[in-house]
């Protein structure tokens, strides 16, 4: 049954007061949920731009955790699209992209890495040479087995999944995979589907056994029949088809989950990561027409390494693989002009995760809207943070001005603050030593920076943070339009605010009778979600060392920056550069050094830090890159999570001494023409910018 | 009385026990000063035998590098001049192969005799888990103790750093496909990335918390905040068992109950004090669970400050796994 | 009238020259509320709820930065709830007592039946309390102890008690006593019960089982059994650090936190004594209350006044504590 495709109006509400919505940030990513929950929660809007990921090629799923990287892949799982057949709901791929055969592996969970934890001979040259071979015979295994299972459980439901033939006999398909040459005789004698499953299984436990240190020697006929990578799996769907469990046509998508581990783990060691990442990358390289595998991974993670085991070509992106980056995807862009389609999702998946707790209808973004509210305006913000301060402290105004500008800046501020601050910057601007340009204050009516169209525009948000600071006020967050920025394409951080913000309002009025409580879908009230956004940000910015591997070493250098970059806009009085709240490399220096290089990439990879290229406005027209904290960390550094303008130009130089300093060991690089080798220990942190 | 009681206290209550008997021991030098807690006692009692060894295990490099050599310089310093043997130091690193590990334990083990202790104390969970299963299932010693010593205060600060990802402990991976219908964690002050595993591994399984209590304060507030933080994962409520830090037979038992015997599938989670730890490792060998962890790759070098003193000795509880050949915590 | 709470914490939250993240220590008390506090005796039933008395404690502070403070303060208290309690019951059953137990009766530990042994001599053993706040039925229920019916209480035959007819019951019935007390503080209430035993024939031996000790009751129980060392052994469940009270003076390990805690205690005494000046002999016997202790213990089932009076005390101008005492007197 289709879902209906307008939506009724808002109907009445009824609520469990302490119920939230967002109490499960992650029902959809995690194959420990409930399918029935994800068949509810699931949003569909990606789909359409994802449908790669359901045609017949080998697709590179990209993006940082909570992006909706396995909610994806959860969708070629058999149990999601049985789970979705004891529903009304559509199953939400394209029918006639529906139809394939899904099996998979888990790196981390299937114990392969275990291999090379025990010497395999008395040789170790030996060994290193053969644990990628075993590597590749315990994938192969693995999968087969998935495989096996998908299609038992498929065959059992042929009303859900056309794609089974469930008229032609397993066993038979089962005698057919026994006598493929590619297993060199391992499985003969098995007769059955369960006997073929059974003797792969006895394989895999004897790997694991082995690795338990359960028995002595992994026995003879394993290592006598050691498989090729991805040839047992081929043939096996070969098999498929053959027997007519499935058309001829019908795609195997082969899963594999926790890619990255293979560079990343220091119970493996790096060089046999690599071999083993080549391994995985011979699989695609093979170009199968019926078996096609998809890998997540976070997005440099994938980049580090293409070489094909055993050979000298690398993996060509386009021919061997394809690529979908939900970060690139979802991500608001530069050019404005460009259709930012993450709100859409986003509302989608606020809407589902209501409708679950309470009891309504309505259109999804005005559901979101009308619980949010709208993101304040400058106007509604300046009173909040002057309060009833000074203009001499709100302004910082410096005694040694002259007498009339002071007066003019004072009067100004009783009347608009904001006007006042923005007053100061113009002033200030081509000015000299602090020192405002002009020795008398415009006149009254007069306001000359209003003409200059997009300068206050620029400014406005750096002039707030000022003021705030020097009110000894936190910034404030709230809306519609905030909570979308701030959660930059992430719809984990979307969800983890929505979460915060449902918390703190059970939190405020816990105390309150039930028929006085505030009804979220009506408003939620600005200064709970203030707060909420205050409590979200600081909760992300301590998750980065709690929760995320290797991240102690990340969060000192985005502790680092992002006081670096709070100085820099605070004290940036004549608001000369709004843009100073991320950084830029040239690409040159980025790529330079490998250390620098794979610091800020994980941190990317981990979303605290993302980062976008660009063209130097300089006249070498250099590539460069930039990077900004994520924004839902901007409320913790009292930054503004806007970008406008150029970010703070610095040199290589100066983000190793960043690393130094926030004790991240940095090995230099070596070269001379690096011009690295000569950092000084007291180099400023901020040198010489380019001043744009 | 309706438990049973398995042989556990302060180390040389254990020790006058079983008079007559002399120990090799195995243990870790490391920057802690409560990594010679054990030794000391055993020295002091004149029950050590002449086959020791000491592992001088190796975080990855670090801020912290220059601060924890000294520290272990010290340590071997006071080792050296209470009459520790130079010899008995081996230096390993920390994520040395499975196999090294095996290998490690089992040159102690033939060399040792009948009676070992293992001071679990400084030793990092990827070296004490398989080091416990190596001497249950395999070595032919008649006596067995664990060893904990208690530490005077904890850093406030984080105790470990750079963890790595979740993944089974070594010789603790899944013995063979299986349902897993509980997950207990142990609770202690750090999560590191555990409420991410709890999202992703626990969604239908019952959560049972080993909640350390005694002690009290400070730990105790720490201890409820890692409680909280779990509990905004789980959707479910979840079950919380008050367990002494110090009492292994109790988290046992827990566990036994917990799974019916052993009949139902779990997977465990140490991160709560050590005595904790070793109940999970000793009830995971015989029930075939799953223990994972994340292992931290860095150790803060003030870990722990100072030895607890108990009537003047280092306050340091003794375990006892296997006793004239007989095995305490079984099925 | 008093400030909302959640208005306050929306106001120091706003303020950006602390780092203290307030909402997040609304979020853990209000977890410890739904956790623990809600079990406090003294306020079930037709009372206000925790959080209306915490808000109305805080109101009660001349200034915000006091607030602040007590609002710090309430994550740091150490509540022993009735689980807490129970396992300590258990804990005090399975480890302290069980091992004397073992040394008392000369159990071999290697004996196939020791497990019975124990069992036996558990029956031979009589497990009383000292004073009356100790719930020795519940210690009972909790290890499943039975066959016993009298339990008096020691305090009380300390005091009324006829000790020949205490000696020939114990003697006759048991070959040993384990006394038991939920909470000791300075050691001087159990003082008398102690004394009583010492009196009776040193062949009964006695184990003291303090639940919860601070340590000056650790140290005057010890020091009472090396007067007394033929048949008296201490050995409590869990002793307090000197670290994990607020004492006049700084301890070592102590919380940074404790300094402003000392500070608030001592500046607003006589606001929260009612105008009472500090006086070891009189109630709540100055800022860091009975014998100084400076505890920051509330069990479930009262607050001892060697905690804080800041936290249970109630005057004309201290209307609202957060876990007001019930006291004997």
């Amino acid at each position: 049954m289709a879902q209906p495709a307008v939506s009724p109006v808002i109907k009445g509400i009824t609520m469990d007061s302490e119920l939230n919505p967002f109490h499960d940030l992650y029902v959809t990513e995690t194959s420990a949920s409930r399918p029935e929950d994800f068949v509810e929660l699931f949003s569909p809007f990606l789909i359409k731009n994802a449908l790669l990921l359901f045609e017949p090629t080998n697709v590179v799923l990209k993006g940082t955790q909570g992006c909706g990287k396995s909610m994806l892949l959860n969708l070629l799982k058999p149990e999601i699209r049985l789970a979705y057949h004891k529903t009304p709901i559509d199953f939400p791929i394209p029918e006639r992209l529906s139809t394939f055969i899904g099996a998979g592996i888990n790196i981390t969970r299937s114990g392969i890495l275990d291999i090379s934890q025990r010497p395999l001979s008395a040789d170790p040259e030996r060994d290193d040479r053969l644990f990628p071979l075993y590597f590749a015979d315990f994938l192969n295994y693995w999968v087969v087995r998935d495989m096996l299972d998908s299609v038992t459980l498929m065959s059992k439901h042929p009303d859900v999944f056309p794609a089974i033939n469930c008229e032609s006999p397993l066993d038979e398909f089962a005698r057919s995979v026994v006598q493929l040459e590619c297993w060199f005789g391992y499985l003969d004698g098995a007769r059955s589907l369960e006997e073929l499953r059974a003797r792969i299984n006895t394989r895999i436990m004897a790997y694991r056994n082995y690795h338990q240190f359960n028995i002595r020697n992994l026995s003879e006929d394993i290592s006598r029949t050691k498989t090729v990578i991805g040839e047992p799996i081929s043939r096996a769907a070969e098999c498929l088809a053959k027997c007519n469990i499935i058309k001829d046509a019908t795609p195997i998508f082969i899963r594999i989950d926790q890619h990255e581990i293979l560079c990343r783990s220091d119970d493996l060691r790096h060089d046999l990561g690599i071999q083993y990442r080549r391994i995985i990358n011979k699989a695609l390289s093979t170009r199968d027409p019926r078996v096609f595998y998809r890998i997540g991974t976070r997005s440099y993670a994938w980049g580090d390494d293409l070489a094909v085991f055993g050979t000298t070509s690398p993996l060509e992106w386009e021919r061997d693989y394809k690529v979908i980056d939900l970060d690139d995807l979802l991500r608001r862009k530069e050019d404005r002009r460009a259709k930012w389609i993450f709100p859409g999702f986003a509302m989608d998946v606020f809407y589902r995760r209501l409708k679950r707790v309470y009891d309504t209808q309505g259109s999804t973004d005005v559901l979101f809207r009308r619980a949010m509210g709208r993101s304040p305006a400058p106007a509604d913000l300046v009173l909040q943070y002057v309060g009833t301060s000074s203009a001499r402290r709100a302004l910082r105004i410096d005694d040694a001005w002259p007498r009339e500008w002071q007066q003019y800046l004072e009067s100004l501020f009783r009347d608009d603050p904001l006007e006042a601050k923005l007053a100061e910057a113009w002033a200030l601007q081509k000015g000299e030593d602090n020192r405002p340009r002009m020795e008398s204050p415009p006149p009254a009516e007069d306001r000359p920076w209003r003409s200059r169209r997009y300068w206050k525009k620029e400014r406005v948000r750096q002039a707030l943070m000022q003021l705030a600071a020097s009110c000894g006020q936190r910034q404030l967050w709230w809306g519609e339009d905030n909570i979308l920025s701030l959660s930059l394409g992430s719809i984990l951080v979307f969800l983890s605010i929505c979460q915060h913000i449902w918390d703190t309002l059970f939190r405020f009025e816990r105390e309150r009778p039930p028929a006085q409580r505030t009804n979220p879908l009506r408003g939620i009230g600005p200064e709970v979600q203030a707060i909420a956004i205050q409590t979200a940000s600081s909760r992300w910015y301590h998750k980065i060392a709690v929760e995320e591997a290797g991240g102690n070493d990340r969060q000192r250098f985005i502790n680092l920056l992002g006081q670096l970059l709070q100085a820099e806009l605070y004290n940036d009085k004549a608001l000369s550069y709004p843009g100073h709240n991320g950084f830029s490399l040239s690409s040159d220096d980025f790529l330079a050094c490998p250390d620098v290089r794979r610091f800020l990439s994980d941190a990317v990879d981990y979303g605290d830090l993302y980062a976008v290229t660009h063209t130097t406005k300089a006249r070498d027209r250099r590539q460069r890159i930039k990077w900004y904290l994520h924004p839902i960390l901007s409320p913790h550094f009292k930054l503004p999570e806007s970008h406008v303008k150029e970010p703070l130009y610095v040199r290589l130089a100066t983000v190793i001494e960043w690393l130094k300093r926030a004790e991240i060991t940095v090995k230099f690089p070596t070269k001379k023409s690096d011009k690295t080798s000569s950092v000084s220990d007291d180099l400023p942190l901020f040198p010489e910018t380019d001043k744009r | 009385m309706n438990h049973t009681f398995r042989p556990w206290g302060m180390l040389p209550w254990i020790l006058g026990k079983c008079p007559g008997l002399k120990w090799s021991l195995l243990a870790s030098l490391s920057p802690e000063d409560r990594c010679l807690s054990t030794w000391l006692t055993l020295k002091k009692s004149t029950v050590l035998t002449a086959n020791n060894k000491l592992l001088r295990i190796k975080d990855k490099e670090s801020r912290f590098t220059p601060q924890t050599t000294r520290k272990v310089e010290e340590r071997w310093k006071e080792f050296l001049a209470e009459g520790g043997e130079r010899d008995s130091v081996v230096e390993l690193d920390l994520f040395v192969a499975h196999a090294d590990l095996v290998k490690t334990l089992d040159d102690f083990d033939s060399a040792a005799g009948e009676n070992i202790v293992l001071d679990i104390t400084s030793l990092p969970k990827r070296y004490f888990f398989p080091f416990i299963r190596r001497l249950v299932e395999n070595s032919k010693a008649r006596n067995i103790i664990a060893t904990y010593a208690i530490p005077s205060s904890y850093t406030d600060q984080a105790l470990a750093e750079r963890f790595q990802e979740w993944r089974p402990l070594p010789m603790f991976a899944p013995a063979g496909e299986a349902t897993y219908t509980k997950f207990v964690v142990s609770i202690g002050f750090m999560s590191m990335g555990l409420p991410d595993q709890v999202r992703q591994r626990c969604g239908q399984m019952d959560v049972e918390l080993l909640f350390p209590f005694p002690p009290g304060p400070p730990g105790f507030h720490r201890n409820w905040e890692f409680v909280m933080d779990l509990q905004r994962e789980l959707p479910n409520k979840l079950a919380i068992k008050h367990v002494d830090a110090r009492d292994t037979s109790l988290a046992f038992d827990h566990l036994v109950i917990a799974t019916d015997g052993g009949h139902k599938r779990a997977v465990l989670a140490p991160y709560g004090p050590k005595p904790h730890s070793l109940a999970m490792c000793l009830f995971a060998i015989r029930a075939g669970s799953e223990v994972c962890y994340t292992q931290p790759s860095i150790y803060h070098p003030d870990y722990s400050i100072g030895r607890s003193l108990c009537d003047g000795q280092p306050e340091v509880y003794a375990y006892v796994v296997r006793l004239h050949g007989h095995d305490i915590y079984t099925l | 009238m008093a400030e909302d709470l959640p208005a306050m914490i929306c106001r120091w939250d706003r303020d950006s020259s602390t780092d203290i993240e307030f909402p997040r220590l609304l979020e853990i008390i209000q977890y410890l509320d739904q956790r623990l506090f809600s079990e406090y005796t003294p306020t079930q039933g037709p009372h206000i709820t925790f959080q209306q008395r915490l808000s109305a404690w805080l109101s009660d502070a001349p200034n915000d930065k006091s607030r602040q403070t007590m609002f710090q303060l309430v994550s740091h208290l150490f509540f022993i709830g009735r689980e807490a309690y129970i396992s300590l019951y258990r804990e005090a059953y399975r480890s302290p007592i069980t091992r004397w137990i073992i040394d008392s009766a000369d159990i071999d530990l290697c004996d196939p039946v020791i497990n019975t042994k124990i069992a036996q001599a558990m029956n031979e053993t009589w497990f009383c309390p000292i004073s009356d706040s100790m719930q020795i039925s519940e210690f009972y229920h909790a290890n499943r102890i039975s066959g016993v019916h009298f339990r008096p209480v020691w305090l009380s035959l300390a005091k009324f008690g006829d000790r020949a007819k205490l000696t020939s019951y114990t003697q006759k019935k048991f070959k040993r006593v384990v006394l038991l007390e939920d909470f000791v503080a300075a050691g001087g209430q159990m003082q008398p019960a102690l004394n009583l035993a010492a009196e009776l024939p040193k062949d009964i031996e006695f184990l003291l089982v303090p639940l919860v000790i601070c340590p000056k009751g650790a140290d005057s129980i010890e020091d009472f059994v090396k007067r007394n060392p033929a048949n008296f052994t201490f050995s409590p469940v869990l002793r307090l650090p000197p670290r994990a009270f607020v004492a006049e003076t700084p301890v070592d390990g102590e919380s940074p936190f404790f300094e402003a805690v000392r500070q608030l205690v001592q500046d607003i005494y006589l606001q929260v004594s009612g105008g009472k000046p500090p006086d070891d002999n009189t109630k709540p016997y100055g800022p860091f209350g009975w014998k100084r202790t400076g505890a920051l213990v509330v069990m479930y089932t009262n607050t001892p006044d060697n905690t804080l009076p800041i936290i249970h005390w109630t005057s004309n101008t201290w209307r609202s504590p957060l876990f007001p005492r019930s006291s004997r007197e």
